[in-house]
């Protein structure tokens, strides 16, 4: 590149230095800061008070709840904050952003969403793990919605709703939901490209069908019956969960899973809970992965570490060890010839120390030439004993990437008379060869 | 400069305002959507000639460090987002500059539409603005205070919920 060769003015001749970037520009200042604060520009000069007045997202979240905490005790006192802001408000508001704290009562935030229906809204977003809030029926005639995420509220579109035809993310947890409303929502959202579904209730008994062409992200993780994708091509993410394990039609997990093998564009996938106990019955990895030759990324989350020889492709993975009850019968006996070329990033989660979570990491460490980083993570504290002979193990095991860095934190289970607290420990990392002595 | 006459030429030249020539790799360029559809448009009407491109807002220092920031990112470009290595680089390069430069790159940003710099400048000035006083604020920014005592009073009592 041919640089300058001499400066010929310096560069700044401003007066007021951010206040005159561009109005687009200083609302996205404002929206970077928390809402505390942004509040607080309005006091700077007339022209921060009117882009305060007119930040098009508003972050009503935790963190804003916790800097009011000292002088808010009553629901009551902090809907009158929520409603004030929106009270000086001028023109649209494209985001919104509402958690809803434990107080004494639950928010009446309906008169909010009507406000909001005639304002341009176009991403909502409601946190609620307390009692159920009540919605009101006018979110559903916000027809520019592009974004929608609740959480504990009551969701019940009224017979005229027409669906979100511009509707890209749908996010519901934690939600009471019949099938026919379901089925009708997805229906309606012809561009939806992000779904999640976690803990909602009220599909138990049904044969799920997603139909949603085009479809990226995909994570579902509650209780039915049995289900059905109905257009896999875009798939880029899948996360698939099931609360628990009376699964009566594995056919339609096994059929689904066959497919998301031999996806092109997936490049992680997530399995969990009672999915996995399916997997490992009905195929095998060996079997379904084998194709899945660009899969890039991919966490798993097992019950039995098996099969992983055939995960060639694997960039990235996390293996949580829920349980390893079932593992003795199949101890981890891997072929020295297998090879995880690309395998960069692992993360084992351990529950006990027991030898086939260690020899999972020894197969790790031993077939995996470009691993830059294994992560043993214990799920719950060990016992000193349990910790230091691990310790011991994995200072042995052979690696065979010159550069890998295997961090262990400590996470111990204090012994009644000592003093020293256990969290401090937590961020201590082993690494490497000099933890064994 | 390069003389070959093929309209597919690898490098583009940029002109700042105060008239400096900048060549410049077109991956490079293309980190920067303004760039990028000066080279696409000219493309398309078939010139043979080198691209040249004015741009009359910014000067050749803040060009520079523009440039600067889309020749590290072109070089990530096929690579994911959250690479931390080019995370560490970003936050290390804006870490040097006084909050004026700041603001001039944030306004090229903006102009060139080079979309990530801009959210890292955005988010760089907004971190640093955190937790301060608005005296503070006022203070390194040079903002003049045009309310009067009266409508400061209103202001602190109309978000009464902001100011304890």
């Amino acid at each position: 590149m041919n640089h300058s060769k001499f400066k010929k003015r310096s560069l700044e001749a401003q007066q007021d230095i951010i206040s005159d970037l561009p109005r687009d520009v200083l609302y996205k200042i404002m929206v970077r800061l928390p809402l505390r604060d942004a509040a607080r520009m309005s006091l700077l000069s007339h022209k921060w008070q009117d882009i305060w007045t007119s930040v098009p997202h508003l972050t009503f979240d935790e963190l804003f709840f916790m800097s009011l905490k000292k002088h808010v005790r009553k629901t009551h006192e902090y809907c009158d904050i929520v409603s004030k802001i929106l009270f000086q408000h001028e023109g649209p508001i494209f985001r919104f952003s509402f958690f809803v704290p434990r107080l004494n009562s639950s928010p009446d935030i309906a008169p909010w969403i009507s406000y909001l229906s005639r304002n341009g809204l176009k991403e909502f977003s409601l946190c609620n793990v307390s009692t159920p809030v009540k919605l009101g029926s006018r979110l559903f005639s916000c027809g520019g919605l592009e974004k929608l995420k609740l959480s504990g509220c009551n969701f019940i579109p009224p017979p005229y709703f027409r669906g979100f035809p511009k509707l890209t993310s749908l996010e519901l947890d934690g939600l009471y939901l019949t099938y026919s409303a379901f089925k009708d929502l997805v229906g309606s959202c012809s561009v939806l490209q992000k779904l999640v579904l976690t803990n909602c209730k009220g599909m138990e008994q049904m044969h799920v069908v997603i139909d949603a062409p085009n479809l990226r992200i995909l994570v579902l993780d509650w209780e039915f019956q049995s289900i059905e994708v109905k257009s896999y091509e875009n798939l880029v993410s899948v996360s698939i969960g099931l609360s628990f394990t009376n699964i009566h039609h594995k056919a339609s997990l096994c059929s689904l899973l066959t497919n998301l093998a031999n996806l092109s564009k997936l490049e992680r996938l997530r399995l969990s809970g009672g999915f996995c106990t399916v997997l490992i019955k009905e195929l095998s990895l060996r079997n379904t992965f084998v194709r899945l030759r660009n899969l890039e990324f991919l966490s798993l989350h097992l019950y039995n570490l098996d099969d992983f020889s055939s995960l060639i492709s694997l960039q990235t993975c996390s293996v949580l060890v829920l349980t390893s009850m079932n593992l003795d019968g199949h101890l981890l006996d891997f072929n020295s010839e297998c090879t995880l070329h690309y395998l960069r990033f692992a993360t084992i989660g351990i529950s006990s120390c027991s030898s086939p979570e260690l020899k999972f990491v020894e197969f790790l460490l031993a077939c995996s030439p470009v691993l830059e980083k294994l992560s043993v993570l214990p799920t719950a504290p060990l016992k000193q004993s349990s910790h230091s002979k691990m310790l011991v193990q994995l200072n042995r095991f052979r690696r065979v990437s010159p550069k890998v860095e295997v961090i262990c934190p400590e996470l111990i289970i204090p012994e009644p008379p000592a003093s020293s607290s256990p969290s401090d420990s937590f961020t201590g990392n082993s690494s490497n060869s000099d933890s064994s002595s | 400069m390069a003389s070959s006459s093929s309209s597919s030429l690898s490098r583009v030249v940029v002109k700042s305002s105060d008239n400096n020539l900048f060549v410049v790799n077109k991956k490079v360029a293309s980190q920067s959507q303004l760039l990028k559809q000066c080279i696409d448009n000219m493309e398309e009407k078939g010139t043979n000639d080198v691209i040249l491109i004015p741009l009359s807002n910014v000067t050749s220092n803040i060009l520079t460090l523009v440039l600067e920031y889309c020749e590290k990112h072109a070089d990530f470009a096929d690579d994911d987002n959250n690479n931390q290595e080019l995370k560490q680089w970003d936050h290390e390069f804006l870490k040097k500059f006084d909050y004026a430069t700041l603001n001039s790159l944030t306004m090229a940003a903006d102009y060139m539409v080079t979309k990530s710099l801009l959210n890292l400048c955005c988010q760089f000035i907004a971190d640093s603005i955190k937790d301060l006083t608005v005296q503070q604020i006022r203070q390194i920014f040079d903002i003049k205070n045009d309310f009067t005592p009266q409508e400061e009073a209103d202001i602190k009592n109309e978000n009464a919920w902001a100011f304890r």
